[in-house]
């Protein structure tokens, strides 16, 4: 046998395998960081909008199917203000604004609403939606055993009645003055044919469904027949790509528009050569650390304090998220850029001293290991944040053992709610409507799915109670003074920062924009003339 | 040669039982859940929902029950529906067949042509550069994992000279062209991977067969030294090469699904990674059952055909 011959080679292997590298590393390289500006708003407001055109919008994680009211992945929100309407849309400023629904109006008590819809609306089929159309889809997204997340927003809805074609009543059996913006995510499907979703997804959108192969790509096109503004672009492409270098070069070799979460170490590399860098204008998306509140040691306040205080939030947020996010030291998951965000909360500012002493206090001495669960993957920086902490802890004489796994399993240790966690920090990513939208503060309350599985005292949940059924006023106020103050004594679970996903958009597109939890609005997108 | 056959057919059903078993079982033990992963670990489901989704995609059930109920429709050709989309799970396979097929072909044709040429052209040139150029390719080939080419690849070819687009699969039916130039690196790529230990395999044996008797008769005779490897060395040396050739369909196998990943190629890999990662049983098991199906064939037909053409192996057969 002559195979040994090759083998006394392997220098020359090594050698090529050098150059090529070398070689390849070359080709990656760009130019340096610019720091480019942020914006919510792809440009515009500069110059005309060319009608026509393909836009290839790339992302990393695919969308496996099409329902929009059972959402399987964050990717599949980009199809949501694509193929489907609500009665009401999100604006850039997280206010409700008519869609189907051209007005509304409400009892004095707000427990009752009355939704006018838009006459002549059409489904993509030519089928006409009518609101016996929207009541089937409320009566769908509350029906227990669909799996519908947006439930939650509206299970105060106890009936829904079409008094004629356009004229919808919701009837609630508790006041909810914020209904507008809770039914935003709530989107008018074709119920009689939702069982064929994923071939025809029949919606109302401004764009209809072309191809679909889940995972891979989307294809949309215009809806010629749309009932509102016809849209400027004739096709839509929603591109999976298999991880992040693979889209960068995409968007690099101009393949991709708009190129969505990217990585934030990556922004600023990414946005030069006129690209744009988009955000949302006020992010409500939350890098926390999710803890069993009903497990040693952070059954303890005391411990989760000390937790709190051991978290150097500036130095994580500047490293994990290059700058792109704001350190919440109040411990709340409300944006400090947020008019609802409580100024006077004590803040928790890094100070391992007292994060020593509170620890010991709640029995965490020096020889303790904790761990920090995070996945592989995907999600680097929370991993670049667990080891800023386990720096930390070391000076404290506290082990953090870092530990990932791929999102099924990362999920598995602590989701749903009731598992138990004991000594681990669940690295997670949080995304809710910003206040006056009650969600991030309902979600800790008793009737909320908080994986902490806090229990919160009477006084929290009567103020999240009293932030849902009131109208703007001194007593909601009140309630969300105290809400917050209540989540930045007990801590149920960590918060970071406030960040929102980045994405970056070629030079000539015009009129996407970021919502609040980072999707990519591209219903009225085009390119430049 | 037909006890040879039907020995070889039984081994090859009861393989595929325990691939079945073994796959089903393991899948069962992987952390996580399919139907959180459905719902995509939502901050907000109601535990009702999840109730209902696990009892409408069967999980509910004993796993004895749940491999009958999916090894019964196996057989009867109803594989199920994904966990996630609306779309049949043979439905999903045959979307994701032909572009697999393509890559592998053409990643097989690639391997042999480029094993045919690196492993001849340094006997026949007699050229000790050129074979120490090989050796280094094979060694480089061996040692890159196909992904590791793949991104190498990209970055020289569609990033430093932006001559071939790094993914854009389009059916050959829709733009053949397109087709063929989204084709050429992720072939490239698991052509080279493949070719690599092909290379060391058919390079042993021309060394092997070129100090046979005959070839030395035939050097002896006066034949010019093309015609002597072409014609007496080549043709030994590849018999043994179609055996490697049938146990590297495994390798095409596996490569596949890390080069589809790299290059979006929207094949069986990149099927697999995706349904792994969801935790979509239904497509997993019968995509993975359909592989291996595919390399029992192939290494069935290899052994078949190795009988055909080794009489050795008949007469030992037909002594017994």
């Amino acid at each position: 046998m002559g195979v040994g011959k090759g083998a006394g080679n392997q220098a020359w292997g090594a050698l090529c395998l050098g150059l090529v590298l070398a070689a390849a590393v070359a080709g990656c390289g760009g130019g340096g960081p610019a720091d480019p500006e942020v914006s919510p708003t792809a440009q515009a407001e500069q110059g005309p909008v060319a009608e026509g055109g393909t836009l290839v919008f790339g992302q990393t994680s695919g969308v496996a199917q099409l329902d929009p009211n059972t959402i399987a992945s964050a990717a599949q929100t980009q199809l949501q203000t694509l193929l489907w309407n609500g009665l009401t849309k999100w604006a850039p400023d997280n206010t409700a604004q008519p869609d189907l629904a051209e007005s509304w109006e409400h009892s004095p008590d707000f427990t009752r609403w009355t939704f006018r819809l838009r006459d002549g609306v059409r489904y993509h089929d030519g089928k006409p939606f009518t609101a016996a159309e929207a009541k089937k889809n409320f009566e769908r997204v509350l029906d227990p055993e669909v799996p519908a997340q947006v439930a939650t927003k509206i299970d105060m809805v106890s009936l829904v009645t079409a008094e004629n074609d356009t004229t919808l009543v919701l009837e609630l059996d508790r006041p909810n003055p914020q209904l507008p913006t809770a039914i935003a995510d709530v989107k008018m499907s074709d119920v009689d044919d939702i069982a064929n979703v994923d071939r025809n997804a029949n919606g109302t959108g401004p764009y209809q469904l072309r191809s679909f192969v889940p995972d891979q790509t989307v294809e949309l096109v215009r809806n010629e027949n749309y009932w509102g503004a016809r849209p400027h672009l004739d096709e839509i492409k929603i591109v999976r790509y298999a991880d992040a270098t693979a889209a960068q070069t995409a968007l690099r070799s101009g393949e991709v528009d708009v190129l969505a979460a990217v990585a934030p170490d990556s922004a600023a590399g990414l946005a030069t050569e006129g690209r744009q860098l988009l955000t949302a204008e006020q992010a409500a998306s939350y890098v926390v650390w999710e803890l069993d509140t009903t497990s040693p040691p952070f059954d303890n306040p005391v411990a989760r304090q000390a937790l709190s205080y051991a978290a150097d939030r500036e130095s994580m947020m500047a490293a994990g998220y290059a700058g792109y996010g704001v350190a919440t030291p109040a411990n709340v998951v409300v944006n400090p850029k947020n008019e609802h965000y409580e100024q006077s909360l004590p803040t928790h500012q890094f100070d391992l001293e007292q994060a020593k002493r509170l620890f010991a206090e709640a029995g965490v001495g020096e020889g303790s290991t904790l761990t920090f669960w995070t996945k592989s993957g995907g999600d680097p920086e929370w991993t670049t944040i667990g080891e800023i902490l386990q720096q930390d802890l070391r000076k404290i004489g506290i082990t953090l053992e870092i530990q990932a796994a791929e999102t099924s399993t990362w999920s598995a240790k602590f989701y749903p709610q009731g598992k138990r966690y004991p000594g681990t920090l669940a690295a997670n990513y949080l995304s809710f409507t910003p206040l006056p939208g009650s969600y991030s503060l309902a979600w800790f309350a008793d009737q909320g799915t908080c994986e902490c599985n806090w229990s919160a005292p009477a006084e929290y949940n009567d103020a999240v109670a009293t932030i849902e059924s009131s109208a703007e006023g001194p007593e909601r106020e009140a309630a969300l003074t105290t809400a917050q103050r209540i989540l930045n004594r007990e801590s149920p679970i960590i918060v970071i920062g406030s960040t929102a996903f980045l994405s970056v958009a070629q030079e000539n597109v015009r009129g996407a924009w970021v919502q609040a939890e980072g999707t990519v609005h591209l219903e009225e997108a085009g390119f430049a003339a | 040669m037909t006890r040879y056959v039907l020995r070889r057919l039984g081994v090859s059903a009861l393989m595929l039982v325990l691939v079945s078993v073994l796959i089903f079982v393991v899948l069962r033990l992987l952390p996580g859940d399919p139907t959180i992963a459905r719902v995509g670990a939502a901050q907000n489901v109601d535990p009702a929902a999840l109730a209902a989704l696990r009892a409408e995609l069967g999980l509910d059930d004993p796993i004895p029950v749940q491999y009958w109920a999916w090894i019964t429709g196996v057989l009867r050709g109803e594989l199920g529906r994904s966990y996630f989309s609306q779309f049949g799970v043979d439905e999903i396979i045959g979307q994701r067949l032909l572009p697999t097929f393509e890559l592998t072909l053409a990643g097989m044709v690639l391997a042999v042509l480029l094993a045919l040429a690196l492993s001849v052209l340094p006997t026949v040139l007699r050229s000790r550069p050129l074979g120490r150029f090989v050796d280094g390719y094979t060694t480089l080939g061996m040692a890159a994992p196909p992904f590791v080419l793949g991104i190498v690849l990209v970055a020289i070819f569609s990033v430093r000279l932006g001559v071939l687009p790094n993914e854009g699969y389009v059916a050959p039916a829709e733009d053949l062209l397109t087709n063929l130039r989204a084709l050429l690196l992720p072939a490239l790529t698991l052509g080279i991977a493949l070719s690599a230990p092909l290379i060391r395999y058919l390079r042993a044996e021309l060394s092997e067969v070129e100090q046979a008797r005959h070839v030395r008769t035939a050097v002896g005779k006066g034949l010019r030294r093309r015609a002597v490897v072409l014609r007496h060395v080549l043709p030994n040396a590849m018999l043994p090469a179609l055996t490697s050739l049938g146990i590297t369909t495994g390798a095409v196998l596996s490569g596949a699904v890390a080069v589809e990943y790299v290059f979006r190629w929207p094949g069986l890999g990149s099927l697999i990674v995706d349904s792994v990662y969801k935790r979509d049983y239904a497509v997993i098991q019968s995509t993975v059952l359909l592989l291996a199906a595919v390399f029992v064939l192939v290494n069935l037909l290899v052994d078949l055909l190795y009988g055909v053409l080794d009489p050795r192996l008949r007469v030992g057969e037909a002594a017994r």
